[in-house]
C-alpha cells in the first residue's frame, strides 16, 4: 500500500513537504569516494521521505534529521546509490564511501526508438548537450542549431515575432521533391518543427541529430532526410530540486535598408529621367519647396522606418521547473511563459490591443511510476497556449513591402488637415494607417500533447528482455479572428494657390469594423509496442535486439476535398539486431517496413534495411598499453536505403483518377434549352507510384585524445532515386491535360560534417573550444525536363536551386560599344548594362540564361565557440558562418526608380562613385565610372537592367558573433547558507556582429530589397535560480 | 517474490501484449482507404450511369471549335478570318496575336492562342476513353450506347480534321488511350502523312455514318451529330484532300517528308480524289437535293432583275423569296434553328459568337469596332444584276456620289429591314442582298432596337460612322478614356453578318441568342460543283458513280445564287472548267464570308500566295466627316504599321507548338519555323 500512498504524494508534490514535529535523530558525516576525495551535491533522503533530503556541502559534509529506524539514501550521479539504516542514537556519524557506477557513467547515446551506449553507435549521430544550445535571445530552439549541430544547414528569414525561426535541413538539401525536411521527434513521436519550435529550451534533456541510413531506417519510409530526436527532461530520484530562470531581452534592429530622403530622391529622380531624355520630375521651383520643406502635405518628407519602427523593444522567457522522486516514482514539472513584442511603432492602437505580439505559456509534466519492480509506467503531458496579435490589415509583407516602396515624398503620415492619406491609383494604404488604423486580428494556438508508455522488463522470462507500450494523442486547434476597420482615405489633389488650402479627394470610404473567424484542428494518435533485448554474454558477447510496431493517424478538419481529407496514416514495424565482440567490433542491422495511405492496395509497404560495423581499435589492449592517450579511436561504416513518403504537399493518392462533376458541358436544343453539364475525369491516376528512396553511405571516425580533445568525422554519399515530380516530358499527343506524377527524379548530394571539442584547464581556469562543420554538395542526376536548346539551360547535371541568371559584362562604355554588342532588352545606353551572348546568336535573351551562383541555401555551415570559468565567472562565445551561397538583389527599394513613383532608393545610390552617370549631364566624364555599382539611372522599370543577372548577384556568405555570454555563479559555500544550490546570473548579447558582403541587410535573410522583418540584435539578463 | 508481486507483473506483462495484440488486430484495414473513397465519383461509377455518361458525353463535344465564333476571340477557336484575306485586326497583342501570323512573325515557342495542340489531343483521348468504356452503361440501351458512340466518334473525326486544318499532316494516336507507364519512347508519335490522316479521318466518319441516327428525336436534341453531320465533314474533307495543295501540286513541300523520305503531301496528282470528293458530296444532294434555308417574300422585297426565266419560285429561280432574310436569318440567331432547317447539317448551340461581334460591331453601339473587313471583300461581291463591280450594268451602276433618299428593305426600318440611308456612297448602291446582310460600310444603318431610347448616341444616332471624328471611329478610340487605341473600323468596313437587328452593348441592350451553323448545305452543292468540274471522266467510288454532269453542275451552283436573289450561271459558264474554277472561288469567298472557309479554301488551291501577299486595301479614315470625300479614296491601310499580310511557304500550317517538338524528336516541325 505503502507505494500507492507515495504516488499520491508525488502526484502532490508541487508543495513542498515539510518534516512533521517528532523525535529525530541528528545524522552527520562526510561522504567520500574511493579516491578519498569528498563530494560535492550528494543526495541525502529517507527512503520513506525523499523531499525531506538534504546534498552535502562544499566539504562533503552533510546534517540531516531523520526519525529512528529510517533508512536514508546517498545518491549521486555516476556513484552507485547506498541504503543505510539509521539505527535509534540520538546523534550519529555515518561517513560513507561511493563507488562508482560503471553502468551508470557509461555515456548513453539516443539512437531511434530506443538508447545505446556510446560506444556501440556506429552510425552518423550528432548529440548536443542541451546547455550547449544556447538560444541567444527569445526566441525559438531552431535558431541555436546551426553551427552548433554538425550535418545541420539552416537558415533565418525573418525576426518577427512568431516567424522569427529557422529551417533548418540535416546535410543540405538532398531531394527536389516536396519534402526535404527532417522527421522531428520529440519523446519518440513525431511533431514537427512548430512544436520544436515552442518547446522550452530548459525542457530539453537531450538532443540528437540522426543522420546516416543505419541510424535512421528503422524509420522506413520517413526517414531519408534525417531524423532530429529530443527527449525532454524526466525527475530523478532525489530530493526536490526546483529551478527557475527569468530572461529580460531588449531587441533591437541592428541593420535597416538605408533610404534617401526627400531632396536627394528628387534629385537623383530627376538625373533619371533626365539621362533618358526625358522631362526632369520636379522642376527647380519645386525642388525648393521640397529642400525647404514648404509644402509637408504635397512634398513631405517621410522617413517611413522612422514612423513605423521603434528603437527597440521588449521580450520576456520565464521557466520554473520541479523535480524529484523517489524510487517508486519520479516527476518532472515545468511552466514556461515566453512573450514578445514586434518593433512597430504603433500609436493611438492600445485599446485595440493590435500590436504585434507573441505570448506563448506552456506546462509541462513528465511523471514515472513504477508500478512493480520490472514495470513503470510514464505519462508525459504537454499543453500549450500561443497568443498572438497583429494589426488588421498590414500583413508583415504589407508593411515591409511599403517600407521599402513608399518613397518620402509621396504622402505625409498625416495631411495638415488631419485626414489620412491613401495612394496609388487611390486605394493604397501607408504603412502607419495599416498598424494603426485597421481594427486587429489575435491568432490562436493550443495544442496537448500526450504520451503514455508502460515499459515491462522480462527478465524472469530472460536476462535483458523488456518490453514496451506507448499511445499518444496529441491535439492542435488554431483559431483566427479578425476585427478589422477602415478609415476615410484621402488623395491630396492640388492646393489652392490663393487662400493656401488643400484640395483632396476621399478616394477610399471608411468601413466600419467587421469580424471574422476561422477555426481547424490537428489530431494525432500514435501507437508503438516495442521489444528489447540487450545482453552481454561471457563478457565478450554483446548482444541486443529490437522490434516494434507501430501506426500512426493524423487528421486536419481543414482540408479542402474529398480526398484531401482523408486521414494521413502510416503503419509499420522495425526491427534491430546488434552483436558486438569485446567492444572492439561492432556489426548492426536495421530495417523499417512501413507504408502509408497514399499508395494502392499492394503497394503500400517499403522494406528498407541497412546495415553498420563499427571498429574500436584503441579498445585494443595493445593500443591501451602502448598508446594510452588515444581515448578514442573507432572507424564506422553505414549502407542502408531509406524512404521519404512525404512525396508532395497536396498530391494525394495519385493512383486514384479523380472525376470533376463541373467540367465544361455543351448546349443542345433550339431554344439552348438543354444545357448539359459536364463530368470528366480531372486527374488521371498514375500507375506504379512509390515512395522516394535514398541510398545512404556514411563513413566515420571518432577520436579521442589525452581525455581532452574529442573528434568526428563523417563523409556521406546520399543518392535519391524515384522523386517524385509531375512528367515534363510526356508528349502532348498522349492527350492529358493534367500533368500526371511519377517517381522520375534523381539527385545526388555527398559531403562531410565534423565536429572537435577541445578542454583543458589552465589553474583555476576551465577552457573549452568547440568547433564544427557541414560541407554539402548535390548534383541532380534526373529531372523530367524536356531536353533545354543548350546544355546550360538543364536542371539536370546542375546543383539544386542553382542561382540562373544572364552573365553581365559589366556596363557599355560608349555608343560603339552597343552597336557591337549583340542586341539586348529594349533600348540600350552607354551605362546600361552589357550580358554575355552565350549562345552566340547575336542576341541577348532567355537563352542566355546560365547557373551563374549557388543557391540560396549555404552549401557550408560552420560554427565555433569557446568557453572559460574561473571561480564562478564563465565567458562564452559563439561564432557561426555560412558559405557558397547566393542569390539575386532586385525588385522595388533595390533598383533605382524601377517601379516609377513607387520605391524607394537606397542612400547609396547617392553616392556618385556607385553609379553611372553619363558625363553630359554630371559635367564631369570620371562620373562614367565602368565599375559602378548601379547602371545609368532609369525612370521607370527598365527592361534590361533590372533582370537576374551576375551583376545583381550577392553572396549571401557571413561569419556572425552568434551569442556572447557572461555569467557569474554565485559560489555554493554562499548558497548553502539561504538553502539554494544555484544562483547565476549572466549577460547575454545575441547577433552581435556580422561580418558579410551584402551590408544593406542580414545576409542570412536572402532578402533581394531589405522589405522583411531584420534578424534582430538582442541584450539579455538571465536569472537562474535552483533549490 | 512475494506471490502478490507477481500477480502484478503477470498483469502488466498481459496488459503489455493485450494491447499490442489489440493493435495488431485492427492493422489490417488500418491503411485502407475504402471508406472514404468508395462513395466518390470515379470513373467507373460515371459510366455505371445514364446521367454522368451523357455528361462524360458532353464535355467530349465541348472540345469541339467554336466554329460558329471564327476567330480567336473565344478561347477555343482557331482564328482562321483574321488570318486569311477576308478579315483584318487591328490588334496586335497578348492574345489577339492574327497579325503576328499574317506578319510571318510567328514563333513556334510562343504560339500563345494559336496553340490548341495538346488541347486537340486531349479532346482524342477524351472521346477514345468514351468509346472505350461506354458499354459499361447498362442503364441504356443497346442502341443508345451505338448512338453514342457515333457522336464520339464523330467528334474524334472533326478534332482531327481541326488538326489537319491547323497543321496538316498530324500524328494519329492509338485509339486506346496510352496509359502513362508506357516507355516514353512508345509515346514518341511522328507525323502521318495527309493522305492517311484523311484516310483515317474517312474511315471514322463512315463508322459515324452508320451509327448515328438520320434525325434528332426532338427538338431539344439539336446540335447533336446525327448522319447527315458526318457526312458534311467527310465532304469537305475529301474535297481538300482532292485539293492541288494536298494533291500533287506541292512541289515547294518536297523537303517535308517523314524519316523514310516519303512525303507527307501526296506529291503526283490523282482525280480520282476529285471523284472521291464529288461522290461524298453526292451522297447528301441525292438526300437533300435542294434543301437551302428560305424565307418567303415580303411586302418590300426588292426587285430582282434577273432574267425571265429565272424569276420562278425557288429554286428554280429568285421568285417567292427574300433572299436577304434568307441569308442572313441563318446567322444572325432570327431563324430559331429547327429540324425545319434542313439546311443546317452541323450546328453549335452555346456559340461565342456575341463575344465576337462585341470585337466586330460599330462604337456607336458601344462595341468595339476592332475587326474590320478588308476592301477586297467588299468589292467581291456582285451588284444586284449579278455583274461585277467592274463590269457593271447602266441600269445598275457602280458610280461616284452619295443617295439622297432612304431605301428601306426586306423589313421596317425600326426592325428587321434593311435600311440603306441617304447621304451614303452609291458605291454601296444596287449591291447583292449578301452584300447588304454582310458589309457594315461607313453611314450604315443598325437598327438596335434593344438600346433603350434615353441612351441612344446623341452624336450619330443608330448609324455607324467610321470618319475620324464619328463615335465608332479614330479620335474617339484614341480619346476615351477605356479601351484602346486600335479600336477604330482602320479600312472604313465592319462585318455585321451575325448582328441581330436587336443587337446592342450600349447599357440596357442585349444581343440575341444565336447559334452557329458549322456545316450547311450550301457548301455541300458548291463542293459537288467543284469536285465534278474536275473530273475527266466517270468514276464509280462505292458503288456511286460521278461524272463531270455539267446539268447538275448548273443546278446546284444557281440554287445558291437564286437564294441570293441573282441570275443564275449559263451553260456556256459550265462548259468552261476554268471559268468555273473562278466563279466556284468567287461564289464561295462570298457565300461563306467570316465563316473561315477562306484561309482553307485560298491554302488548297494554292491562291494565298496571291490574295495574301496582296496590300490591305480600305477607305481613308482619317478624314473628318467635314472631309467626306477624302474618306472615299481607296487607299494602301497604313493605320497601324503591322496592318499588312503576307504569304509564304510556312504559313501554309501552323507551327507544332516547339516544346512539344522538343519532347518529341520523332515529330517533324513545319518547315520554315
Amino acid at each position: 500500500m505503502k507505494k500507492y500512498i507515495a504516488l499520491f504524494v508525488i502526484f502532490m508534490t508541487i508543495l513542498p513537504a515539510f518534516a512533521l514535529a517528532q523525535t529525530t535523530i541528528k545524522v552527520e558525516g562526510v561522504v567520500t569516494d574511493a579516491n578519498n576525495e569528498t563530494q560535492i551535491g550528494v543526495n541525502i533522503y529517507p527512503r520513506d521521505n525523499p523531499t525531506q533530503g538534504t546534498v552535502t556541502n562544499l566539504d562533503g559534509k552533510y546534517t540531516i534529521e531523520v526519525k529512528p529506524g529510517t533508512t536514508l539514501v546517498f545518491s549521486y550521479i555516476g556513484f552507485k546509490s547506498q541504503e543505510i539504516k539509521i539505527g535509534t542514537a540520538k546523534s550519529q556519524t555515518i561517513n560513507v564511501v561511493l563507488d562508482t557506477d560503471a553502468q551508470q557513467l557509461e555515456e548513453v547515446s539516443i539512437v531511434g526508438y530506443s538508447t545505446q551506449r556510446k560506444v556501440s553507435v556506429v552510425g552518423a549521430i550528432t548529440s548536443v548537450k542541451p546547455t550547449t544550445l544556447n538560444v541567444g535571445g527569445v526566441t525559438s530552439v531552431s535558431n541555436a542549431l546551426a553551427g552548433r549541430v554538425a550535418g545541420l544547414i539552416g537558415i533565418q528569414q525573418s525576426g518577427e515575432p512568431g516567424n522569427d525561426v529557422s529551417e533548418f535541413w540535416i546535410r543540405g538539401i538532398s531531394t527536389f521533391g516536396a519534402n526535404s525536411s527532417a522527421l522531428i521527434l520529440i519523446d519518440g513521436i513525431d511533431r514537427g518543427s512548430s512544436s520544436l519550435n515552442e518547446l522550452a529550451p530548459e525542457d530539453i534533456e537531450s538532443f540528437s541529430v540522426l543522420k546516416d541510413a543505419t541510424a535512421t531506417a528503422v524509420y522506413g519510409a520517413k526517414g531519408a532526410n534525417g531524423v532530429v530526436l529530443i527527449n525532454t527532461k524526466r525527475g530523478a530520484e532525489g530530493k526536490v530540486s526546483i529551478n527557475a530562470s527569468v530572461k529580460t531581452m531588449i531587441e533591437t534592429l541592428p541593420r535597416l535598408p538605408n533610404y534617401l530622403r526627400a531632396y536627394d530622391y528628387a534629385k537623383l529622380a530627376n538625373e533619371a529621367k533626365v539621362v533618358r531624355g526625358d522631362r526632369s520630375v520636379y522642376s527647380p521651383e519645386i525642388f525648393d519647396i521640397i529642400k525647404y520643406h514648404m509644402d509637408p502635405d504635397l512634398y513631405p518628407d517621410v522617413s517611413w522606418q522612422d514612423e513605423i519602427l521603434k528603437k527597440r523593444t521588449l521580450g520576456v522567457q520565464g521557466n520554473i521547473n520541479i523535480s524529484g522522486g523517489s524510487k517508486l516514482a519520479r516527476y518532472y514539472m515545468s511552466a514556461f511563459y515566453r512573450t514578445n513584442d514586434a518593433i512597430y511603432n504603433q500609436t493611438g492602437m492600445d485599446r485595440y490591443h493590435s500590436n504585434v505580439r507573441r505570448n506563448q505559456y506552456t506546462f509541462r509534466s513528465n511523471i514515472d511510476v513504477d508500478l512493480t519492480k520490472s514495470t513503470l509506467v510514464s505519462l508525459l503531458l504537454s499543453a500549450k497556449l500561443v497568443d498572438m496579435n497583429r494589426p488588421g490589415m498590414g500583413t508583415t509583407k504589407e508593411i515591409w513591402g511599403a517600407q521599402a516602396s513608399l518613397t518620402p515624398l509621396t504622402v505625409p503620415v498625416v495631411y495638415s488637415n488631419g485626414q489620412l492619406p491613401a495612394y496609388g491609383k487611390g486605394e493604397q494604404t501607408s504603412p502607419s494607417v495599416l498598424l494603426n488604423e485597421t481594427g486587429f486580428l489575435t491568432d490562436r494556438d493550443n495544442s496537448i500533447e500526450s504520451l503514455l508508455k508502460i515499459e515491462q522488463s522480462l527478465d524472469f522470462i530472460t536476462k535483458g528482455l523488456k518490453v514496451t507500450g506507448s499511445l499518444s494523442f496529441d491535439n492542435y486547434n488554431n483559431h483566427l479572428t479578425s476585427r478589422t476597420k477602415m478609415p476615410d482615405l484621402y488623395k491630396a489633389t492640388d492646393r489652392n494657390w490663393n487662400t493656401g488650402e488643400l484640395m483632396t479627394l476621399k478616394t477610399v470610404v471608411a468601413q466600419p469594423m467587421t469580424f471574422k473567424s476561422t477555426s481547424y484542428g490537428i489530431r494525432t494518435i500514435y501507437i508503438e509496442g516495442k521489444v528489447e533485448y540487450n545482453r552481454l554474454f561471457a563478457e565478450k558477447h554483446r548482444i541486443g535486439g529490437l522490434f516494434l510496431y507501430n501506426q500512426k493517424d493524423y487528421q486536419r478538419t481543414d482540408a479542402d476535398g474529398e480526398l484531401a481529407s482523408i486521414p494521413h496514416r502510416n503503419q509499420g514495424i522495425a526491427g534491430r539486431l546488434t552483436y558486438s565482440y569485446n567492444d572492439i567490433y561492432f556489426i548492426e542491422g536495421n530495417f523499417g517496413y512501413n507504408g502509408s495511405e497514399n499508395f494502392p492496395k499492394g503497394e503500400r509497404f517499403g522494406f528498407f534495411p541497412s546495415g553498420a560495423l563499427g571498429y574500436v581499435l584503441s579498445n585494443y589492449p595493445l593500443i591501451k598499453e602502448k598508446a594510452p592517450f588515444i581515448n578514442t579511436l573507432k572507424l564506422r561504416y553505414s549502407y542502408g536505403l531509406v524512404g521519404n513518403d512525404q512525396i508532395s504537399n497536396n498530391v494525394r493518392f495519385p493512383y486514384l483518377t479523380t472525376v470533376n462533376m463541373n467540367a465544361p458541358g455543351y448546349v443542345f436544343g433550339d431554344q439552348h434549352q438543354n444545357s448539359g453539364g459536364g463530368v470528366t475525369d480531372a486527374v488521371l491516376g498514375s500507375t506504379g507510384l512509390v515512395w522516394e528512396k535514398a541510398i545512404k553511405q556514411n563513413f566515420g571516425i571518432d577520436l579521442t585524445l589525452w581525455e581532452a580533445l574529442d573528434i568526428t568525422v563523417d563523409a556521406f554519399i546520399d543518392k535519391r532515386n524515384n522523386i517524385f515530380m509531375e512528367r515534363a516530358t510526356l508528349p502532348g499527343t498522349i492527350g492529358v491535360g493534367t500533368k500526371p506524377w511519377g517517381n522520375v527524379g534523381k539527385m545526388k548530394s555527398w559531403g562531410a560534417d565534423g565536429t572537435a571539442s577541445y578542454t583543458h584547464r589552465f589553474g583555476n581556469v576551465a577552457v573549452e573550444l568547440r568547433g564544427n562543420f557541414t560541407l554539402t554538395r548535390d548534383k541532380i542526376i534526373d529531372y523530367d525536363e524536356v531536353p533545354p536548346r543548350y546544355p546550360y539551360l538543364a536542371k539536370k547535371g546542375t546543383s539544386y536551386g542553382v542561382t540562373r541568371g544572364l552573365i553581365a559584362l559589366g556596363l557599355f562604355k560608349d555608343e560603339d560599344d552597343v552597336k557591337n554588342s549583340p542586341t539586348q532588352f529594349g533600348k540600350v545606353l552607354p551605362g546600361d548594362i552589357k550580358y554575355q551572348d552565350i549562345n552566340g546568336d547575336g542576341r541577348i535573351d532567355d537563352y542566355d540564361i546560365a547557373p551563374i551562383g549557388n543557391s540560396n541555401v549555404p552549401k557550408i555551415q560552420y560554427g565555433f565557440a569557446t568557453s572559460a570559468n574561473w571561480k564562478g565567472f564563465d565567458i562564452s562565445v559563439f561564432f557561426r558562418g555560412a558559405a557558397q551561397v547566393d542569390y539575386f538583389m532586385g525588385g522595388n527599394g533595390y533598383y533605382p526608380f524601377a517601379g516609377g513613383v513607387t520605391g524607394n532608393v537606397l542612400s547609396i545610390v547617392n553616392d556618385q562613385s556607385n553609379r553611372w552617370t553619363p558625363a553630359s549631364y554630371s559635367g564631369d566624364p570620371s562620373t562614367e565610372n565602368p565599375n559602378a555599382r548601379f547602371p545609368r539611372l532609369t525612370y521607370g522599370e527598365n527592361i534590361n537592367n533590372n533582370r537576374p543577372s551576375s551583376f545583381w548577384l550577392a553572396d549571401a556568405g557571413y561569419l556572425r558573433l552568434k551569442t556572447l555570454e557572461i555569467g557569474y555563479t554565485v559560489p555554493k559555500k554562499i548558497l548553502s547558507k539561504i538553502n539554494m544550490t544555484n544562483l547565476r546570473i549572466s549577460f547575454l548579447g545575441d547577433n552581435l556582429c556580422v561580418w558579410d558582403k551584402v551590408k544593406l541587410w542580414d545576409p542570412e535573410q536572402a532578402s533581394d530589397n531589405g522589405a522583411v522583418y531584420p534578424i534582430t540584435r538582442s541584450y539579455s539578463m538571465v536569472l537562474q535560480v535552483s533549490f | 517474490m512475494t506471490s502478490k508481486k507477481i500477480k502484478t507483473r503477470i498483469f502488466a506483462f498481459l496488459f503489455v501484449i493485450l494491447s499490442s495484440a489489440g493493435i495488431t488486430f485492427q492493422s489490417c484495414s488500418f491503411l485502407d482507404i475504402d471508406p472514404y473513397v468508395a462513395d466518390l465519383f470515379t470513373l467507373d461509377t460515371v459510366f455505371a450511369k445514364k446521367e454522368y455518361t451523357q455528361k462524360y458525353l458532353n464535355n467530349v463535344y465541348s472540345y469541339l471549335i467554336d466554329y460558329g465564333s471564327p476567330s480567336a476571340w473565344t478561347d477555343n477557336a482557331q482564328p482562321w478570318v483574321l488570318i486569311s484575306d477576308e478579315g483584318v485586326a487591328g490588334y496586335k497583342r497578348n492574345r489577339h496575336n492574327y497579325n503576328y501570323f499574317c506578319n510571318n512573325e510567328m514563333k513556334a515557342e510562343d504560339l500563345d492562342h494559336f496553340d490548341y495542340w495538346n488541347y486537340f489531343y486531349e479532346g482524342i483521348r477524351k472521346a477514345n476513353t468514351f468509346i472505350q468504356r461506354v458499354n459499361e452503361c447498362q442503364e441504356v440501351s443497346a442502341l443508345q450506347r451505338s448512338e453514342w458512340i457515333g457522336q464520339a466518334t464523330f467528334i474524334k473525326a472533326m478534332i482531327y480534321f481541326e488538326l489537319m486544318l491547323a497543321y496538316g499532316p498530324v500524328p494519329i494516336v492509338p485509339d486506346t488511350p496510352v496509359d502513362f507507364d508506357t516507355p516514353i519512347e512508345q509515346m514518341m508519335v511522328e507525323r502521318n502523312t495527309w493522305d492517311e490522316c484523311s484516310d483515317y479521318v474517312s474511315a471514322l466518319l463512315e463508322e459515324a455514318i452508320k451509327l448515328l441516327p438520320t434525325q434528332v428525336r426532338d427538338n431539344s436534341e439539336i446540335g447533336q451529330a446525327v448522319k447527315n453531320s458526318a457526312l458534311a465533314v467527310l465532304s469537305r474533307l475529301t474535297l481538300y484532300t482532292a485539293s492541288p495543295l494536298y494533291n500533287g501540286e506541292n512541289s515547294e513541300f518536297s523537303d517535308f517528308t517523314n524519316n523514310a523520305g516519303v512525303p507527307y503531301l501526296n506529291p503526283v496528282k490523282d482525280i480520282r480524289k476529285w471523284a472521291v470528293a464529288a461522290a461524298n458530296a453526292k451522297r447528301l444532294v441525292d438526300i437533300k437535293p435542294n434543301d437551302l434555308y428560305t424565307v418567303p417574300r415580303m411586302e418590300n422585297t426588292p426587285h430582282f432583275p434577273v432574267p425571265a426565266a429565272e424569276q420562278a419560285d425557288f429554286p428554280d429561280g429568285v421568285g417567292g423569296i427574300d433572299p436577304y432574310h434568307s441569308y442572313i436569318d441563318m446567322f444572325n440567331g432570327e431563324c430559331v434553328l429547327a429540324s425545319s432547317n434542313r439546311e443546317i447539317l452541323f450546328s453549335r448551340q452555346n456559340t461565342g459568337i456575341n463575344g465576337m461581334n462585341k470585337y466586330s460591331a460599330p462604337g456607336v453601339l458601344n462595341a468595339w469596332n476592332v475587326f474590320f473587313v478588308p476592301q477586297v471583300l467588299v468589292d467581291a461581291y456582285y451588284m444586284i444584276d449579278g455583274r461585277t463591280i467592274n463590269n457593271a450594268s447602266e441600269a445598275y451602276p457602280y458610280e461616284e456620289g452619295y443617295t439622297n433618299t432612304d431605301l428601306v428593305f426586306s423589313g421596317e426600318k425600326s426592325s428587321n429591314g434593311f435600311t440603306l440611308l441617304s447621304g451614303t456612297h452609291k458605291w454601296y448602291a444596287n449591291r447583292e442582298m449578301r452584300f447588304y446582310a454582310t458589309i457594315a460600310f461607313n453611314n450604315s444603318y443598325f437598327p438596335s432596337t434593344s438600346t433603350p431610347p434615353d441612351k441612344i448616341d446623341q452624336q450619330d444616332g443608330k448609324v455607324a460612322k467610321y470618319f475620324s471624328d464619328s463615335k465608332s471611329g479614330r479620335d474617339y478610340a484614341l480619346n476615351r478614356p477605356q479601351g484602346e487605341a486600335e479600336e477604330y473600323p482602320m479600312t472604313g468596313y465592319l462585318c455585321r453578318k451575325f448582328l441581330h437587328y436587336e443587337d446592342s452593348w450600349i447599357s440596357g441592350g442585349r444581343q440575341k441568342t444565336k447559334y452557329c451553323p458549322a456545316y450547311r448545305m450550301a457548301e455541300v452543292y458548291l463542293n459537288y460543283v467543284e469536285a465534278m468540274n474536275e473530273l475527266d471522266q466517270s468514276y464509280t467510288i462505292n458503288d456511286i458513280t460521278v461524272t463531270r454532269n455539267t446539268s447538275e453542275m448548273k443546278r446546284c451552283f444557281n440554287l445558291i445564287r437564286y437564294r441570293a436573289g441573282l441570275p443564275g450561271i449559263t451553260d456556256a459558264d459550265v462548259a468552261n472548267a476554268d471559268k468555273m474554277r473562278e466563279l466556284i472561288a468567287r461564289e464561295r469567298q462570298i457565300e461563306f464570308a467570316w465563316e473561315g472557309r477562306r484561309y482553307h479554301d485560298l491554302r488548297r488551291t494554292k491562291k494565298a500566295i496571291i490574295y495574301e501577299n496582296a496590300p490591305v486595301m480600305g477607305c481613308d479614315v482619317s478624314a473628318t466627316e467635314a472631309e467626306k470625300d477624302k474618306f472615299y479614296n481607296i487607299i494602301q491601310v497604313k493605320e497601324r504599321d503591322w496592318i499588312y499580310k503576307v504569304f509564304t511557304r510556312r504559313q501554309t500550317f501552323f507551327p507544332i507548338p516547339k516544346s512539344e517538338v522538343d519532347k518529341n524528336p520523332n515529330l517533324d516541325q513545319m518547315p520554315g519555323f
